[in-house]
C-alpha cells in the first residue's frame, strides 16, 4: 500500500533528474552558440551575408546537439546622439531558420542604456534560440522546452560592424 | 504453506527493502547530477581559457591542451578521459564536427594560423551518469568556435 503511493513520486523525481541535466546541458549549449556567434562578428568591421551564413555554421557546431530545433538571430544596434535613440541594423535575415528580427530587444536596450555610451558606438546583440526535446517526458513533465541566450558585445575594430546590403 | 501466507512478521522490513532501494536510487541520481553539473561548468571554463592560447596564436601541442584543462577542472576531471579534436580551415562551412568526440581515437589536432575558423570540441568519458544513461543525458563535453587573430601587420 505505502509502496504504490511512493514508488510513483520516486519514479517521476528520478525521471525529472534525469531531464534536468538534459535540459541543463542543452541551455548551456545554446549559451555558447550565442557567444560564439557575437564574439566572431565583433571581430570583424563588416559583414557579408555568406560570413553571417559561416557564422551560422559556428554556432550550430558549438550547440552539439542533433534533436531539438536550433535557431539564431543577430543586430548591430548603434547609438545616435540623443534624442533620436537607436538605430538597430537587424541581421536577422541572414540567418535561416531565424527565431525573428531583434528590433523589440533593441528597443529594451536603448531604454536601459542611460545615455553613458558616446554617440556612433555600437552594440551587437545575438540571440540563440532552441526547441528541444525532453527525453523522459509524461505528465507533469513537459514534451519540450525553449532556451534562448542573448548575448551582447561590442565591436573591436570599428565603432560599428557594417551591415550586408 | 498457509502460515507462511498469513505470518505478517518482517513485512516493514520487506517494504523497507522495496522503497528504500528506489529511495537510494534516487540519493545517488541526485549526487550524479550534482556531479555531472560540477563537470559540465568546469569542463566549459577549462576549455574557454585553455582555447585562449590558440586564441591568441601561442603554439599549444595537443598534449599540452589536455594538461591545461586538466588543471584548470578544479581537479573534477581527469586526463585520461578528456578527449580533444581541433579543427582549423578558412571558413567554419568546411569544417566537419567529429561526430562521436567521446570515442578518442584519431582525433585531428589542427590550431590553423592567423584568421583561422577553429572549432574546438572536447569530450570527458568519466562521468557516472553520462555514460549509464547516454540515451537521455548528453555526454559532458564542451565545443568552442572562434577566429584567430588576425596577422600582426
Amino acid at each position: 500500500m505505502e509502496f504504490g503511493l511512493i514508488a510513483p513520486v520516486l519514479l517521476l523525481l528520478c525521471f525529472a533528474i534525469v531531464d534536468f541535466a538534459a535540459a541543463v546541458r542543452v541551455q548551456i549549449g545554446v549559451d555558447q552558440a550565442a557567444r560564439a556567434v557575437a564574439n566572431l562578428i565583433v571581430q570583424q568591421s563588416a559583414v557579408t551575408t555568406a560570413q553571417l551564413d559561416d557564422f551560422y555554421i559556428a554556432g550550430r557546431d558549438c550547440y552539439a546537439f542533433n534533436s531539438g530545433t536550433f535557431s539564431i538571430s543577430a543586430a548591430s544596434v548603434t547609438f545616435p546622439p540623443a534624442p533620436s535613440g537607436w538605430d538597430a541594423a537587424d541581421y536577422s535575415g541572414h540567418f535561416a531558420p531565424s527565431p525573428g528580427n531583434l528590433l523589440t530587444l533593441s528597443a529594451g536596450l536603448a531604454a536601459s542604456s542611460g545615455g553613458s555610451v558616446v554617440g556612433g558606438d555600437s552594440t551587437i546583440v545575438v540571440q540563440a534560440r532552441s526547441t528541444f526535446a525532453i527525453p523522459l517526458a509524461f505528465w507533469p513533465i513537459p514534451s519540450s522546452l525553449t532556451f534562448t541566450s542573448t548575448e551582447f558585445a561590442r565591436p573591436r575594430l570599428s565603432f560599428v560592424v557594417t551591415a550586408p546590403n | 504453506m498457509t502460515g507462511l501466507i498469513v505470518d505478517r512478521r518482517g513485512v516493514a522490513a520487506l517494504e523497507f527493502a522495496i522503497v528504500g532501494g528506489t529511495f537510494f536510487l534516487l540519493l545517488l541520481l541526485v549526487i550524479q547530477f550534482g556531479l555531472y553539473y560540477l563537470q559540465v561548468t568546469a569542463l566549459d571554463l577549462a576549455v574557454q581559457k585553455a582555447s585562449r592560447q590558440i586564441l591568441i596564436n601561442q603554439a599549444v601541442t595537443q598534449t599540452q591542451f589536455v594538461t591545461n584543462i586538466q588543471a584548470d577542472s578544479f581537479g573534477l576531471l581527469q586526463s585520461q578521459t578528456i578527449h580533444v579534436a581541433v579543427q582549423s580551415a578558412a571558413s567554419f562551412g568546411a569544417i566537419t564536427p567529429v561526430a562521436n568526440i567521446a570515442a578518442g581515437a584519431s582525433l585531428p589536432y589542427d590550431t590553423g594560423t592567423y584568421g583561422s575558423a577553429v572549432l574546438i570540441q572536447v569530450g570527458y568519458t568519466g562521468n557516472a551518469l553520462a555514460n549509464l544513461l547516454s540515451q537521455f543525458v548528453p555526454g559532458v563535453s564542451s565545443t568552442i568556435a572562434f577566429q584567430r587573430e588576425p596577422s600582426p601587420q
